[in-house]
C-alpha cells in the first residue's frame, strides 16, 4: 500500500468514526500469536478459493434455509 | 425442567448449506444431490427409517433428514452442553465423512459442505442452527423474562460476518439478527421470533419444549458450549419462576436492541431499557449471570450450572477488558481480526471505508441495479455523471458524500471485489468438506478454549448420551437395524408391526415392548411434523 493511500485511509477511519484496519477494538495487541494464526488462515484460503470470489458466491447458492 | 427438577434435556438442529457439481462443474440439481448424499448415509451408518422420507434415526441418538434441499441434523437429547457438543461435532464428522465419499464417486467433480449462516449469493438466504429445551410449563408464561438473554446472548454467540441482505459490508456479530422480524410469535411463513412460541413437546403430555430459532451455527466450542449452557439455565429459573427482577418491558425494543448490539463489536452500545437504565449487552448479560450464580444451587439448576458460570463470567470479563483474547476462542472476534487481515492485505481500501461504500453501494444499487448479481462499476457511474436529471442529482449527491471522507468513484470496484472477498472467506470458514479455515486452524492449534477432549467425538459416533430416551432409542437402532422384521422411529418411540416402544418420556432409562394389540400407539402433541 502506498504511503499516500495509508495515511487517507487512515484519516478515513477517524473520520467515518470506524476502526482502523488493525485497531479492532480492543484487538490491538500479541501480534505474533495473531501472525500465526492469519497465516494459517490466508494459506487455508488460498488453497479452497481459486478464481473469483462472485463466481464463487454465485456458484455456491444453495436452496432453503429456516 | 423435566420430569424431575435440575434435570435437563436439550438439543440442536443444524441446517447444513450442500453443493455437488459434476466433473465438468455443472451443479446437480439440490434434490438429486441431496437423494444420494441420503442414499449413501443410509449405506454407511446403522439407523432405523423414520416414518415417511428419507430421515434416518442413527444409533448414536442423532437424526440425520433431508430439508428444503439440504441435509439437516438433530443431535441426541443431551443433559449437558459437553455432551451435546459431543453429539454435535460427532455429527458434523460423520456428514464430513459421507461427502468424502460421494466426492470419490464416478462423475462426480466436488462436494462441498458448509456449516453455514447466510448465503451471500443475492438470495438472501439465511439457515438456522434451532435450539430445543425442555420445559415443565408452557414457554409463552416465561418468554419475557428471556427475551433480554437471547438479545444479548450474541456478544459470544455471535458467529460473525455481514449482513447478507445488503450488497454492502456491514460486520455483525449475528448474521441471522437480520433476518428476525419478530420478538415473542409463532413462527410461520416469512416469521421468525427472538423468541419463538411454538410449542411441539416431542414426548408425553407433562412437558413442553422450548424451541429457539434465533441462533446461528458456530465453529467454536466455547459458543457452543456457551450458547447451550447459560440459555438452559436462564431457561431452568424461568421456568422455576425464578424473579428475575424486571418488568415484562425490560428491554423496550428488543428486535432493534439485538439489531444494534448485532452491529457493536465494542459491545459498548446501550439500550434504554423499561426502568429507564442504559445498559450494554455486557450489562445485560452480568444481571442473567448474577442470577444463575445467585441460584447455582437450587434443585431445579444442574450439577454443572456452575461449571458453565465460571465460563460465562471469564468470557465476560475478556469482552470487557480485553477482546483480544477471544480471538481464536470465539467465533466473530476471530473472523472480525481475518477480515480485517484480509482487507489490509489483499486492498487499497481500508476497513473503515467499508462502512461509507457500504451505504453508497445500497444507494447505488437501489437506483440501477436490476438483476440480483448485476454490478454498476466506475466507468458506468462516471458515463452517469456527465448526464442531466434525476441520475445525475443522485450521483453527485453520493459524489459529495465521497468527498467528504476522502474516497473516489474510482474505488467502487476494488470495493465490491473486497466485499466479495470477504463473503468468500465467512463461508470458507466454516466450511465441513473439503476442510475450511476453521478446522485448518484447529488442526494447526490455533484455536483456544476448545472444550472437548481426545476420545469424545468418537464416543458420541458410537453411542448416545448416558441420560435420556436417546440412549434407549440408539442402543434398539442398533440391536433392529438387521432385522428381517420392520421397524421405524420417531422421537417418542420405537414401532415394530406388532410392538411398540414407549419413548414417551424424555428421562426413560429403560423402555419395554409392548404388543400392539394390548395398547395401540400413544398419540403425541407435535409428532407429525418431526
Amino acid at each position: 500500500m502506498s504511503k499516500d493511500i495509508k495515511q487517507r485511509t487512515e484519516t478515513d477511519d477517524i473520520k467515518t468514526g470506524a476502526p482502523a484496519d488493525d485497531a479492532a477494538p480492543g484487538l490491538t495487541d500479541t501480534r505474533t500469536e495473531m501472525d500465526r494464526l492469519f497465516a494459517v488462515a490466508a494459506k487455508s484460503f488460498e488453497t479452497m478459493s481459486a478464481g473469483s470470489s462472485q463466481e464463487f458466491l454465485k456458484s455456491s447458492r444453495q436452496t432453503g434455509g429456516q | 425442567m423435566g420430569s424431575s427438577l435440575g434435570k435437563l434435556l436439550f438439543g440442536l438442529e443444524i441446517e447444513f448449506g450442500f453443493t455437488v457439481s459434476d466433473d465438468e462443474g455443472r451443479r446437480f440439481s439440490p434434490q438429486l444431490a441431496l437423494g444420494s448424499y441420503l442414499k449413501l448415509c443410509a449405506e454407511m451408518f446403522v439407523h432405523l427409517p423414520g416414518n415417511g422420507g428419507q430421515r434416518l434415526y442413527l444409533a448414536n441418538g442423532s437424526l440425520l433428514y433431508p430439508d428444503l434441499g439440504h441435509p439437516e441434523l438433530a443431535t441426541a437429547e443431551s443433559s449437558s452442553p459437553v455432551s451435546l457438543l459431543q453429539s454435535l461435532r460427532a455429527g458434523e464428522s460423520m456428514l464430513a465423512e459421507v461427502a468424502a465419499e460421494l466426492d470419490f464417486k464416478n462423475g462426480i467433480g466436488s462436494v462441498d459442505l458448509y456449516r453455514t449462516n447466510v448465503d451471500y449469493s443475492a438470495i438472501g438466504t439465511t439457515w438456522g442452527s434451532h435450539e430445543s429445551y425442555l420445559s415443565r410449563h408452557d414457554p409463552e408464561s416465561f418468554a419475557p423474562k428471556v427475551v433480554g438473554h437471547l438479545v444479548s446472548r450474541i456478544i459470544f454467540t455471535g458467529s460473525g460476518g455481514f449482513n447478507n441482505r445488503s450488497r454492502g459490508a456491514t460486520f455483525m456479530l449475528s448474521p441471522r439478527v437480520s433476518h428476525l422480524n419478530d420478538t415473542i410469535g409463532r413462527d410461520g411463513a416469512g416469521t421468525r421470533a427472538i423468541f419463538s412460541l411454538r410449542d411441539e413437546p416431542l414426548s408425553s403430555e407433562c412437558h413442553h419444549r422450548v424451541h429457539l430459532i434465533c441462533g446461528e451455527p458456530n465453529c467454536s466450542e466455547l459458543s457452543t458450549y456457551l450458547r447451550i449452557g447459560t440459555t438452559a439455565l436462564v431457561l431452568a429459573m424461568a421456568d422455576a419462576s425464578v424473579d428475575f427482577g424486571m418488568s415484562e418491558n425490560w428491554l423496550t425494543s428488543p428486535l432493534a436492541t439485538m439489531r444494534q448490539f448485532s452491529r457493536d463489536p465494542e459491545c459498548k452500545k446501550r439500550t434504554i431499557c423499561g426502568d429507564k437504565t442504559r445498559r450494554t449487552a455486557l450489562d445485560i448479560q452480568r444481571h442473567y449471570l448474577e442470577l444463575a450464580e445467585m441460584h447455582c444451587n437450587a434443585p431445579f439448576m444442574p450439577t454443572w450450572a456452575e461449571e458453565v458460570c465460571i465460563k460465562w463470567r471469564e468470557v465476560l470479563v475478556k469482552l470487557e477488558d480485553n477482546p483480544v483474547d477471544l480471538i481464536g476462542s470465539l467465533d466473530w472476534p476471530t473472523k472480525l481480526a481475518l477480515f480485517k487481515q484480509h482487507v489490509k492485505t489483499r486492498s487499497t481500501l481500508s476497513w473503515g471505508s467499508l462502512v461509507v461504500w457500504t451505504k453508497i453501494v445500497a444507494r447505488v444499487s437501489k437506483a440501477f441495479a436490476t438483476e440480483p448479481w448485476s454490478r454498476v462499476n466506475s466507468m458506468q457511474i462516471k458515463s452517469l455523471l456527465r448526464n442531466k436529471g434525476e441520475t445525475a442529482r443522485l450521483l453527485k449527491g453520493l459524489t459529495r458524500t465521497l468527498d467528504k471522507h476522502d474516497l473516489d468513484w474510482t474505488e467502487l470496484d476494488a470495493f465490491q471485489d473486497i466485499r466479495d472477498d470477504l463473503c468468500e472467506l465467512d463461508i470458507r470458514y466454516s466450511q465441513l468438506y473439503p476442510r475450511g479455515i476453521f478446522i485448518e486452524l484447529e488442526k494447526a492449534g490455533q484455536i483456544r478454549d476448545g472444550i472437548l477432549v481426545a476420545g469424545q467425538i468418537e464416543e458420541a459416533i458410537d453411542r448416545a448420551p448416558v441420560e435420556g430416551r436417546a440412549r434407549v432409542r440408539g442402543d434398539w437402532v442398533r440391536l433392529l437395524a438387521k432385522s428381517p422384521d420392520k421397524f421405524s422411529c420417531d422421537w417418542t418411540g420405537i414401532l415394530g408391526e406388532k410392538v411398540y416402544l414407549d419413548l414417551g418420556d424424555p428421562f426413560v432409562t429403560q423402555a419395554t415392548w409392548q404388543t400392539r394389540t394390548e395398547r395401540e400407539r400413544p398419540q403425541r402433541r407435535g409428532v407429525s411434523s418431526r
